[in-house]
């Protein structure tokens, strides 16, 4: 049996596409959605409903669909609360009906349906208040399993998305009458245009109603008009793309389906891709959404809106039923009835709850088809429709077997996008829509979406607006002569909800909202309509409302005897519809997440295996495991030695780099470092150390002269990006007077620390032979420019973070590969190791260098033993607040050195100081340890921490420990300086 | 599909196989780069001293302008980066000379790699990670952008009607913007060339 009719339809009847629901194959055609595939396989249930599992079918034929969610696909590719009346049908396409246990027909839990009392407005709150302890345990679970959705994929989604940016004169949103008309006469102007809908075919009620549009078939006018803009060079057409939301500037955001119709993406190209569409000028043409009507059992499969009807029946040539009653308010919910009849269906009555004397003018149209000015008090029926419970105006009752009702409680304005700016709508009383009030910075409304109803005034306004909004780009033309249409009639009377109803009156079918619920919330004195949306959920979930929200306006505004426009509605927000949030993510995610930036000896680092980790966006060797050595412990240990007793390499190219120029650059550095540097000769680099504007640490590196009025200055690797900006606001705002010239050269250099006591021997090995690298002629803290043995120009520093006799040398970012490979190779017969980060942090750790642990943006130059640097000769940032006496108490933490009394105690960064004897709470509580290791030269674990007068106790044992690993130990506080305090070896 | 887009940078096809690619891409190299900042108050002079040096002003707008060895392009008010063939002698001697105190000159050679795009869906794949509109009506030959690709800063101008870019990106970021160069690439198909020493261009 099939409710496919013989004729018609926008179906491409010569393409059959097999597809499979809840595991039955069925077949449609290209062209068919999911929703009419399966209405035109007889197949009516759909899903269960959110709260009381009450069987449900297919409401509507749009993105407006509250009931027929399914889950798509499966596997990783699964998607759940996929709207099938939105889905279009693709050959091999798998449905799974969803919130339902064990099967659809036979459900569990629709014995919810019989403690329906529980489940009133509020349930949540009212029902699972107490035991607390509940809440989480118990509660929460059990209403998640029962109140379930669909299931997303627990696998990782296999396909790529990505997104892209499209700029235009005119976005125009909506390719129904409206929009077309927008597009041709913005496009007839030169304006860039770009066509965006939802749907998979261009057209919108174009082709779903049996209208002409001078005189041929408006789907006909329609395709004109899409191979016209197709012609034209600046327009660009998007089927299958929702403007899910309005952002600043006239940014839209919109995604694309681009292959959701096809089971697997072809090679290479996306799944879907979000596109930020960069408008001028905006025509939103968006149409509208229908009403239901509120009466008893309104939701059982069978009962569907009435432009959906027509839209099976004219657009999918589907007949979704077989004998129905239509249901109405308003003069268009006869038009399905004559639909119906044309297609061959059969229509038991048309009930319309208006005045007798407009029913029977109406009928007159139609007198082959009973008219009953009445209410339809029920629907009844198993799991679909079969027949409802009639009262006239007259009070008489009867049943009419049916197996589909039609309904209309007319049609509401799609005005989503008017309101994401924070604009609300405005209730139009004597249409009974609310309308586009005011509208985000240039965007215009055509057609139904403004409150225009109708065919004609649809074109219209289309017209008209997508003209002006090209106007507004500075492109003119002229209104084209207006097609003729015959003008249908929107006359409504609304009806709310039906009083005598029989059975459950949904307002909300997505979230099992009652008229009764509605009703309970404002009897318990709930005012707000933001409130009414929070406590009974109506409007909420995936639809937000699109068929119920206005309904439940108005019957909160009755039963409060408020005014429509008085109550107001609540507010829209993106997006318009559910976004996939992998489409939001795009290319940027797994280790595309975000940006990595790599080090100029990464690709020699990772063939020697380096084990690298993350330093911001840094990738950065940690360690260089050597043959047999596993985990960090053994190379890390081994490196230190080599750099004591050898020489080591390490690339320290991610420190930021700044190179100052200009006849103020001593100034400019002056000002920014709290210590001296107008003693700093040429040729010479000394240790800085920056302060922010309170007086804190902020950041420290070292600065070289490298001519008169150049200085190149190092950042760490964390603040470089910082101190750049710092630097620029400084010179910008504070001091534009002063005439330097700075760039981050970052990137220019790739820069290696050669550390070791033979480093200087290596180095020799690389430079040109007739640079003296002895201490006189490059002695500690010596700067300047130097050529390899190829002749290439490198710089060179004699700076060291080790303590031992260290150079860095630099090479522009191309050549740094070649460099760090000649390094090692020529150091083979010296010992060389390339050393890591962990190992970069115990050679400091032994020196008492402080790093972003102790540059931590809480401690100032005396907590870390360098306020004797701050400068008192000379003003500088943060010098006025960095002299409060709180900041140079004595009784702060302050940095010490500890290592453990017993030597084979471990430490952990982070554990706290405490007395020995006294109880380990906060107000015993002496400041914390900031930096450990084990040192392989001590030969046991050491450590820096900020200690209260820390270094009046050096000698002192205090506990260490942690509390939450369970962890302690006893320490004993010394100088923070383990290893050759005097500095005899980086001099050497 | 995401790891297979890990693509190495090396010449060859990539992605879509089928017709002529969509995306042509080479890289550039053997170039001198230098940033060049006028002194204060001294943009003309610098202007006018680039002028007698190499045959053409630095712009004062974003573009880009030719001159007989260098291609200034404007990086920001009184700020350009100087770009040319690898000549042998340090561009910063070169460049200081010329502009003398009118502006300080730093070399840049180092920290970018420049590449050339071109192709039918050249715009298609910048699109997809830049919000600049390079539509001919917006961007045109001799345009410059100082923006982003991909959240990666970039210099990007047209050299060539067709259209041709070429976009200078920071050395170290390259191998992030490459993976969503190839990512955004593949379904119209790639081509990489193999790379080129630097040349002005002259299509």
């Amino acid at each position: 049996m099939s409710s496919r009719l013989a004729q018609g339809g926008m179906i491409n009847r010569q393409q059959a596409c097999r597809f499979a629901f809840d595991g039955a194959e069925y077949s449609g055609y290209a062209g068919d959605s999911l929703a009419s595939a399966l209405l035109a396989n007889d197949v009516r249930l759909i899903g269960r409903s959110f709260k009381y599992h009450r069987p449900r079918g297919i409401l509507s034929a749009g993105p407006e669909e509250p009931n027929a969610l399914v889950e798509l696909r499966s596997g990783a590719r699964r998607e759940p609360n996929t709207r099938a009346t939105d889905v279009e049908l693709y050959d091999g396409l798998q449905a799974t009906s969803q919130n339902r246990w064990p099967s659809l027909r036979f459900d569990v839990q629709a014995i919810n349906g019989l403690f329906s009392p529980l489940f009133v407005a509020g349930f949540y709150y009212k029902t699972f208040m107490w035991p607390a302890s509940f809440w989480e345990k118990v509660y929460e679970p059990m209403i998640r399993r029962a109140a379930g959705l669909g299931r997303a994929a627990l696998e990782a989604d296999p396909d790529h998305y990505e997104k892209s940016w499209a700029h235009c004169d005119v976005l125009v949103i909506g390719a129904g009458p409206a929009g077309l008309a927008a597009a041709l006469t913005a496009a007839r102007t030169g304006a860039r245009v770009i066509l965006a809908d939802e749907n998979f075919a261009l057209g919108g009620r174009c082709l779903a109603e049996r209208r002409t549009i001078d005189g041929q078939p408006a789907a006909d006018w329609a395709a004109q008009a899409i191979a016209e803009l197709r012609s034209l060079p600046d327009v660009r057409l998007f089927p299958r793309t929702t403007v899910f939301g309005v952002f600043d500037d006239g940014v839209y955001g919109a995604v694309e389906r681009v292959n959701d119709h096809l089971p697997v993406p072809p090679e290479f190209q996306p799944r879907q891709r979000v596109w930020r569409f960069i408008a001028k000028q905006t025509v939103l043409a968006s149409g509208s959404i229908e009403r239901p009507l509120v009466f008893g059992n309104n939701d059982l499969p069978g009962v569907m809106l009435a432009g959906a009807v027509r839209t099976y029946v004219n657009r999918y040539a589907v007949l979704p039923g077989r004998r129905a009653v239509i249901f109405t308010d308003n003069d268009d919910g006869w038009n399905t009835a004559a639909d119906l009849v044309a297609a061959g269906g059969q229509v038991a009555a048309i009930v319309d709850s208006r005045e007798p004397v407009i029913v029977s003018e109406l009928s007159r149209r139609f007198p082959e088809i009973q008219a009953i000015a009445g209410e339809v008090t029920g629907a009844r029926g198993g799991r679909h429709v079969e027949s409802v419970e009639v009262t006239s105006r007259s009070g008489t009752s009867r049943r009419l077997d049916c197996d589909l009702v039609a309904m209309s409680g007319g049609w509401s304005p799609t005005l989503h996008l008017t309101s994401h700016k924070g604009n609300r709508p405005r209730w139009d009383e004597e249409r009974s829509i609310f309308v586009p009030d005011m509208l985000p910075a240039g965007m215009r409304v055509a057609g139904a979406a403004n409150g225009d109803m109708t065919l004609g005034e649809a074109l219209v306004t289309g017209f008209r607006q997508g003209l002006t909004a090209a106007a507004a780009c500075g492109f003119s033309g002229s209104m084209p002569t207006l097609p003729r249409v015959t003008d249908e009639s929107t006359r409504r009377v609304p009806l709310w909800r039906v009083r005598q109803a029989s059975g459950k009156c949904f307002v909300d079918f997505q979230n099992d909202v009652t008229a009764d619920d509605v009703e309970l919330t404002a009897h318990e004195g709930y005012r707000s309509i933001e409130h009414l949306k929070r406590y009974t959920t109506l409007g909420m979930a995936t639809d937000q409302g699109k068929t119920s929200n206005v309904t439940g306006i108005a019957l909160l505004a009755q039963q409060r005897s408020m005014s429509i426009a008085a109550t107001g509605t609540t507010t829209f927000r993106p997006p318009y519809t559910p976004v996939a949030m992998g489409a939001l993510a795009g290319h940027h995610r797994g280790m595309d997440f975000r940006p990595t930036r790599y080090a100029p000896s990464h690709r020699w680092a990772s063939e020697l295996g380096a084990s690298f980790t993350e330093s911001g966006p840094w990738l950065r060797a940690e360690w260089f495991p050597g043959p047999g050595e596993s985990a960090w412990f053994a190379p890390t240990c081994r490196e230190v030695k080599a750099v004591r007793s050898a020489v080591g390499l390490c690339d320290v190219s991610t420190l930021g780099k700044i190179d100052v120029q200009g006849p103020d650059a001593l100034k400019l550095i002056e000002r920014l470092y709290a210590n001296n540097f107008a003693t700093l000769a040429v040729g010479r680099a000394r240790y800085g150390i920056m302060l922010r504007e309170d007086g804190f640490m902020f950041d420290d590196g070292t600065a070289a002269r490298l001519a008169e009025n150049r200085y190149l200055i190092t950042t760490t690797t964390s603040h470089a990006v910082q101190v750049y900006q710092h630097m620029h606001l400084c010179h910008q705002a504070l001091w534009p007077e002063l005439d330097v010239q700075f760039v981050s050269v970052t990137d220019q250099w790739a820069q290696f620390a050669i550390a070791g006591p033979r480093s200087r021997e290596l180095l020799q090995r690389v430079l040109d032979p007739q640079i003296d690298l002895s201490n006189q002629a490059f002695p500690f803290m010596a700067a300047g420019e130097v050529r390899l043995r190829n002749g290439e120009p490198a710089r060179l520093f004699r700076i060291s973070f080790s303590g031992e006799l260290a150079y860095e040398i630099a090479v522009p970012g191309h050549d740094g590969d070649s460099l760090i490979r000649a390094l090692h190779a020529a150091g083979q017969d010296l010992g060389v190791v390339p050393y890591g980060l962990e190992a970069l942090n115990v050679l400091r750790v032994e020196k008492g260098h402080v790093v972003g642990s102790e540059l931590n943006g809480q401690t100032t130059a005396h907590d870390l033993g360098i306020g004797r640097m701050l400068s008192t000769q000379k003003d500088f940032i943060g010098s006025v607040l960095g002299r409060r006496a709180n900041l140079i108490d004595p009784a702060r933490p302050r940095l010490v050195g500890i290592r453990t009394v017993d030597r084979n105690a471990k430490l952990a960064g982070g554990m706290h100081f405490i007395p020995q004897g006294a109880k380990c709470s906060i107000e015993h509580d002496q400041g914390h340890v900031t930096s450990v290791c084990y040192s392989p030269i001590l030969e046991q674990w050491i450590g820096l921490g900020l200690l209260t007068r820390g270094p009046e106790r050096h000698g002192e044992k205090v506990m260490v420990v942690d509390p939450l690993r369970g962890a302690e130990a006893l320490v004993e506080v010394c100088s923070p300086v383990f290893i050759d305090p005097e500095g005899a070896r980086l001099r050497g | 599909m995401a790891d297979a887009l890990h693509f190495a940078f090396n010449p060859g096809r990539l992605g879509h196989r089928e017709g002529a690619p969509g995306l042509v891409l080479q890289e550039l190299t053997q170039f001198t780069l230098a940033s060049v900042i006028a002194c204060k108050d001294q943009a003309a002079q610098a202007a006018a001293a680039a002028q007698r040096a190499f045959g053409t002003s630095p712009p004062m707008a974003p573009a880009t302008a030719a001159g007989n060895a260098l291609t200034f392009i404007w990086s920001g008010p009184g700020h350009w980066l100087a770009l040319g063939p690898h000549a042998t002698g340090a561009v910063e001697a070169r460049l200081g000379t010329a502009f003398g105190t009118h502006a300080s000159v730093f070399d840049q050679s180092g920290s970018r790699v420049l590449l050339e795009l071109r192709g039918p869906r050249a715009r298609d794949v910048l699109a997809k990670g830049m919000s600049i509109d390079l539509h001919p009506r917006a961007f045109r030959t001799g345009d410059v952008a100082v923006t982003t690709a991909s959240h990666l800063a970039v210099h990007l101008w047209q050299v060539a009607d067709e259209p041709v870019y070429r976009l200078l990106v920071v050395r170290t970021w390259f191998d992030s913007l490459w993976r969503w160069l190839a990512a955004s690439a593949a379904e119209y198909g790639c081509e990489v060339l193999a790379p080129a020493p630097y040349a002005s261009h002259t299509a």
